[in-house]
């Protein structure tokens, strides 16, 4: 609905042919010290960690960290494992020793920070259909410039697919995406003893497209060509690009969550939106139910699927980063590691 | 050119009309030192006479004098003769002062005389005959009970507030609304006299037999004072009625307004009414004195509109063309109307006419509009179309975006009317209306929606002084929203279906008295909500959710009451009850808990019949006290109910929202209406003034849990909230009402607000405090004037100033998996900037050419002379030089002066 609300309201803006979107002075008032609290645990080594702070002002989009609290996660089977914060302040960790993400069973966590004790409700882990398809395509749009002259840019775009199964709940997906590329030094004839080092990147793409399915009502058995990922093409893809879509498969609460967040997120502000509301998630303060908790823990099993470009594959034009004339190069062709992200760890799957 | 305008409004109310002659009036009165200004007044005030004039015609005189049982004309001329004025007398009670130089020789005292002598003693063979009943057959009562309709002779519509008056026997009657009048006549001869503002006094021989009908034309006045405005209400008419906050637009008036794009539009003029607002430039809807859009009942010729826009508001279904007027009642609700708590807005279109075929229309830069009307049958049928459509694509299509090339918006309106006199006291009318609107961006998505209503009204004189009026409608209205392409490609459709009857039955057995009575039904059977698959590859399920339906009954009794002459009344009761129907399933929550998913316990199957019902007395009472002669005070009390709601979520309303009766878990809306009002008028009523002061609770009123779930939700009254509402204000208004220079000033402060308190942190908003509607917009502003440069040129302007509207604004982040979500804060705790605007017109006519009845006319227009880029709302967007906050953008519609030119003809 929200990309709809956008182009009415360019709709209308257009058909009476004016430019009608300047800035204004609008103040609003600094956030009350609000407690944030989101964690996940699923069945893969990734995403096991609860991270704990404030709300932050408007503008800043990380949590204020709250170090130092005491953040435990028990299973239904009265287990329970505490976890260790670790170098990112606020962020801790679940080892998986006593208590591993495991579908069908239920989850729960609770959070000390000074006297006040925070508690989510249970998540019972869903099963999750591997997704077996996924594909690229490269779409050229034509670009008109203000002086009228015409231009082409070029996007490479991700769809998936995945088999639908009937689950006890009913099936709920949500996607994540993100990007590994490398950059690669370039050789330097006089420096005969340089060894050129490779970084690999790793960006998420677009993380405020929130991508979700409501499978729970379709008859269909499968979902082809949902389409994730819609990313530019630059020079950086002059190197292998992988792209890495993570299906979560959520409870009904969580993935009304997240649909709560989907319609704040990408709201525009206009009359024709449904007006916009704090959201409320599964954590709640056990002796003052009234307090205000933001975030969601979450029990979902996730599974992996990706694909890779390389530059004969999408027909590569643009000319290289780091080329011959050494005066053109930026400071990742001196030295990778200044590139945002990026990290000479190799994936084990790369 | 005359240089003095004489502009005269007459109030054409049937307990004023009494036929007499004004030398009947004796003047018993003394007079000490008091300026004419003031006897004429006090004379005014004392008798059942109305003076008119301007002050600056009467010198600054006093008089010291005394009138034992002097004869009025006696009188005037003892006080006017001296200041060289002259009068004039129109229906027996309505004299006209002016300098004698101003008033023709045709309607000098002298020839008002002398006419009315020659009238009176003329010869039977000069004067047109009326035979009343069957000469072979005539009453043995001795009584022959004359029933007829009086008509424009040019036009053949009926003329409310006629006087028909027989002085021999000091025997008068008046035209109801219809036209229709009824008089028992002795058997014989009689001369009787018929006038009409702006109509000449006629006489005719009546020759009463035995009960009969009789139709009478009436010509219309040539008016030889320079432009003499007859218009339906008298100029103190504010002051004199006993009801307030209603608003009567003539067609005329709505064309002479400054609108978007030139074309006239009935509710974007009642925009510039006090205490009628819109949540934003272009919004569907209005909003009355705080209430939201569905509470609002809006009617054409009796038949229901659920959705008065097209284009998505920025222009209104009502045809201007075709409209005879439009009558808006904001705060004395009479009796007979029902079902919505803050306004009624009644639409009638015209007849068309029974002698000739006439035509009008325009043409416009987006729309074209053509109506024409004339007789199928002469003076027995009569005929009127009205259509309009957009072709606004031509604008699209220039636009190099391919989406918005593809994309198409589009509107069409079609009305016809039949309209039958079986008699002079009886004549039918059937309208239908049908409209389509579709609005498709590029091949992603679009919207469309249509209705269509037929209306069958039955007028009939039954009995002497009692009157009745049947109505029966049945409408349909539809919206859909559709994606064309993709998996989930879909056409979701709503709407609902209405059967309406009603009986009115207008009763007036005193000149002190008229009783309206009577009772209505109405339908509502909403349709299923439907989802199907729209392409081949979509995964879509279909879906069809069944929706309730119920229907509404209300019986209701009136009485316009004049109790003396200071004190008038209008006292209503109405009864209404309401019935939700099955057969339907209801889901059963757990006591004292929110209704959401965990908390159901079992449903409960109705068949058909009655599942659920409410009801209530809803008194409709209103006072005026006649303070001085040119002031009132008005006090009034009425209370609603509203068992239909349109279910929308967003500040102004979407294509997609649907309306939904009431349930065991949607009770009805329940407003208790007060308001107060002084009302002065100044300077011979030139000038007209009021304060007004209202407050309104509502009861029951709808509102929504944060981020529902509204459409194709069986549960939907797991999404809803019942809380209370509150309006309140002050509405000023100073209006200059005649002259070349016209135009009205007012200014409201109007809040509106919400609480909803419910058992739990889901049920409650904003913390259970009072917090601002949507269309909560505390200051407003309107001015509008109007100059008439001369016979062939107005030039008009507005100018409108709004409170910024209430929003929910960001006041924090967070990020949950990498995604930044923003914080809100509580409902509506924020205010967009505010709106201004001004607008300028000048319509220029065609010279007249004598004998071509084709006439045309240019009107020029700019919106938004001064290019304000109003709000329409505001967002958030980080930019590239703001690291960390992001920028307030201000979204404008029309966010530059926007010239348009329209071309007006009629034929």
């Amino acid at each position: 609905m929200n990309p709809r609300v956008i182009k009415i309201t360019c709709f209308l803006c257009l058909l009476v042919v004016i430019s009608c979107v300047d800035v204004i002075p609008f103040d609003t008032e600094e956030p009350d010290q609000v407690v944030v609290i989101e964690g996940i645990i699923s069945n893969s080594d990734k995403d096991q960690y609860i991270k704990v702070g404030y709300l932050n002002e408007f503008g800043i989009n990380i949590n204020r960290p709250i170090s130092g609290a005491v953040v435990k996660v028990y299973d239904d089977t009265g287990k329970e494992e505490v976890c260790q914060e670790s170098n990112t302040p606020g962020q801790y960790v679940l080892k998986g020793t006593l208590v591993k993400g495991e579908i069908g069973k239920a989850y729960y966590i609770e959070v000390q920070i000074g006297n006040k004790t925070y508690r989510s409700t249970s998540e019972t882990m869903q099963p999750n259909p591997e997704p077996d398809s996924i594909y690229f395509e490269v779409e050229t749009e034509n670009f008109i410039q203000p002086n009228g002259t015409v231009n082409k840019n070029r996007f490479v775009n991700v769809y998936v697919g995945t088999p639908l199964i009937k689950t006890e709940e009913g099936l709920r997906l949500r996607w994540a995406t993100d990007v590994l590329y490398t950059i690669s030094e370039p050789y330097r004839p006089w420096e005969p003893l340089f060894i050129p080092k490779i970084c690999y990147i790793s960006e998420p793409i677009n993380p405020q497209n929130i991508h979700l399915l409501d499978a729970s009502e379709l008859e269909a058995t499968r979902a082809d060509g949902i389409h994730l990922v819609r990313k530019a093409i630059d020079n950086t893809f002059e190197e292998r690009h992988y792209f890495n879509v993570y299906q979560y498969s959520l409870t009904k609460n969580a993935f009304e969550f997240w649909e709560n967040i989907d319609a704040v997120s990408n709201r525009v502000g206009n009359i024709f939106d449904p007006p916009p509301a704090p959201i409320r998630g599964n954590i709640y303060n056990i002796d003052n139910e009234s307090e205000e908790v933001l975030g969601y823990f979450s029990a979902a099993s996730v599974d992996t699927i990706r694909v890779f470009t390389v530059r004969q594959y999408i027909d590569y034009r643009l000319p290289k980063k780091c080329g011959f004339n050494v005066s053109l190069w930026g400071d990742e062709c001196w030295n990778c590691l200044t590139w945002p992200n990026a990290t000479l760890e190799r994936p084990y799957w790369y | 050119m005359k240089t003095n305008i004489l502009t005269l409004f007459f109030l054409m109310i049937a307990a004023y009309v009494h036929g007499q002659n004004i030398g009947d009036i004796l003047i018993s009165k003394s007079y000490d030192n008091q300026s004419i200004v003031s006897i004429l007044n006090d004379i005014d005030q004392h008798y059942p006479i109305d003076f008119y004039f301007k002050k600056e015609w009467i010198k600054n005189n006093t008089v010291s004098t005394t009138w034992e049982a002097t004869s009025l004309p006696l009188v005037l001329e003892e006080l006017l003769t001296p200041q060289e004025l002259n009068y004039m007398v129109y229906s027996g009670y309505a004299i006209i002062i002016a300098p004698a130089n101003e008033l023709s020789k045709a309607y000098s005292q002298e020839f008002y005389i002398n006419q009315y002598k020659s009238a009176t003693t003329r010869n039977d063979d000069q004067l047109t005959r009326l035979a009343v009943g069957d000469s072979l057959n005539i009453s043995t009562n001795g009584i022959a009970n004359m029933t007829g309709v009086i008509t424009d002779a040019s036009t053949s519509e009926t003329l409310p507030g006629v006087t028909l008056y027989i002085e021999k026997i000091n025997l008068a009657a008046t035209t109801d609304a219809f036209g229709q009048f009824s008089m028992a006549l002795p058997i014989g001869n009689h001369e009787l006299k018929v006038n009409s503002i702006g109509y000449e006094e006629t006489f005719f021989q009546v020759v009463a037999y035995s009960n009969g009908s009789v139709t009478i034309p009436l010509q219309e006045k040539a008016v030889k004072l320079d432009e003499i405005v007859v218009a339906a209400q008298k100029d103190d008419s504010n002051i004199r009625s006993a009801q307030m906050g209603i608003t009567t637009l003539s067609m005329k008036e709505v064309k002479e307004v400054p609108t978007f794009m030139g074309e006239a539009d009935v509710i974007k003029t009642l925009l510039l009414q006090p205490s009628v607002t819109t949540v934003g430039e272009g919004a569907s809807g209005f909003n009355v004195r705080g209430g939201n859009i569905d509470q609002n009942l809006i009617m054409q010729d009796g038949g229901l509109v659920f959705n008065s826009s097209h284009v998505l508001g920025f222009f209104s279904i009502f045809n201007a063309d075709i409209v005879e007027e439009a009558t808006l009642y904001t705060g004395s609700i009479p009796a007979q109307y029902g079902g919505r708590l803050s306004s009624v807005l009644d639409v009638q279109l015209k007849d068309g006419d029974f002698e000739k075929w006439y035509g009008n229309g325009g043409i416009g830069i987006v729309s074209s509009r053509l109506s024409f009307h004339g007789p199928l049958i002469k003076d027995k049928t009569s005929l009127l179309i009205g259509l309009r459509s957009s072709y606004s694509d031509w604008i699209l299509r220039e636009f190099e975006n391919p989406d918005l090339s593809r994309s198409s918006i589009f509107f069409y309106d079609g009305t016809a009317k039949l309209t039958h006199k079986f008699s002079q006291k009886s004549k039918i009318d059937l309208s239908y209306y049908n409209s389509f609107d579709e609005f498709q961006y590029s091949d992603q998505f679009g919207f469309d929606w249509a209705t269509q209503f037929a209306a069958l009204n039955f007028n009939n004189i039954l009995f002497k002084k009692l009157s009745s009026a049947t109505s029966i409608s049945y409408g349909s209205y539809g919206s859909s929203l559709f994606e064309p392409e993709g998996v989930a490609s879909f056409t979701l459709t709503n709407g609902i279906d209405f059967l309406k009857g009603k009986q009115n039955f207008l009763w007036s057995p005193s000149p002190s008295h008229d009783i309206s009575f009577g009772g209505e039904w109405t339908r509502y059977q909403s349709k299923p909500e439907t989802i199907h698959p729209l392409a081949e590859e979509s995964g879509i399920v279909p879906q069809s959710i069944k929706k309730q339906q119920g229907q509404e009954f209300g019986v209701y009794i009136n009485d316009e009451y004049i109790i003396n002459n200071t004190l008038s009344a209008s006292l209503g009761i109405r009864y209404s009850w309401y019935q939700q129907l099955g057969p339907e399933s209801v889901t059963n929550y757990e006591a004292n808990e929110p209704r959401n998913d965990n908390t159901i316990v079992d449903t409960t199957f109705f068949g058909a019949g009655k599942i659920v019902q409410y009801g209530g007395l809803e008194p409709r009472i209103s006072f005026k006290i006649t303070t001085s002669p040119t002031s009132s005070v008005k006090v009034s009390y009425n209370r609603m109910n509203q068992y239909i709601h349109l279910i929308s979520n967003t500040a102004a309303s979407t294509p997609v929202d649907f309306w939904q009766v009431s349930t065991t878990y949607i009770p009805p809306q329940i407003a208790n209406n007060f308001s107060v009002g002084y009302f002065q008028n100044f300077a011979g009523n030139l000038w007209e003034s009021s304060l007004q002061l209202y407050y309104r609770d509502i009861e029951q009123i709808v509102e929504y849990k944060d981020l529902p779930s509204l459409l194709l939700n069986p549960g939907l009254e797991m999404e809803l909230l019942t809380g209370e509402g509150q309006a309140y204000g002050a509405e000023f208004l100073l209006k200059k009402r005649t002259g070349k220079l016209t135009g009205q000033f007012s200014y409201t402060y109007n809040r509106s607000l919400v609480r909803v308190q419910g058992n739990s942190l889901e049920e409650t908003v904003n913390d259970g405090e009072w917090f601002p509607s949507n269309f909560d917009k505390p200051h407003n502003v309107n001015l509008s004037m109007k100059y008439r440069a001369n016979k062939r040129s107005v030039l008009s302007m507005n100018f409108v100033y709004n409170s910024g509207r209430p929003v929910t604004a960001p006041i924090g982040n967070y990020a949950i998996d990498g995604v930044t979500v923003t914080q809100y804060s509580l409902r509506n705790q924020f205010r967009i900037p505010a709106y201004h605007r001004l607008d300028l017109s000048y319509t220029l006519e065609n010279r007249a050419i004598k004998k071509v009845r084709y006439k045309g006319s240019w009107t020029f227009t700019i919106y938004n002379v001064y290019a304000r880029r109003n709000p329409f709302s505001v967002y958030f967007q980080r930019n590239q030089f703001a690291r960390f906050k992001p920028s307030a953008y201000r979204l404008s519609i029309i966010g530059t002066a926007f010239p348009s030119i329209t071309y007006n003809f009629k034929f």
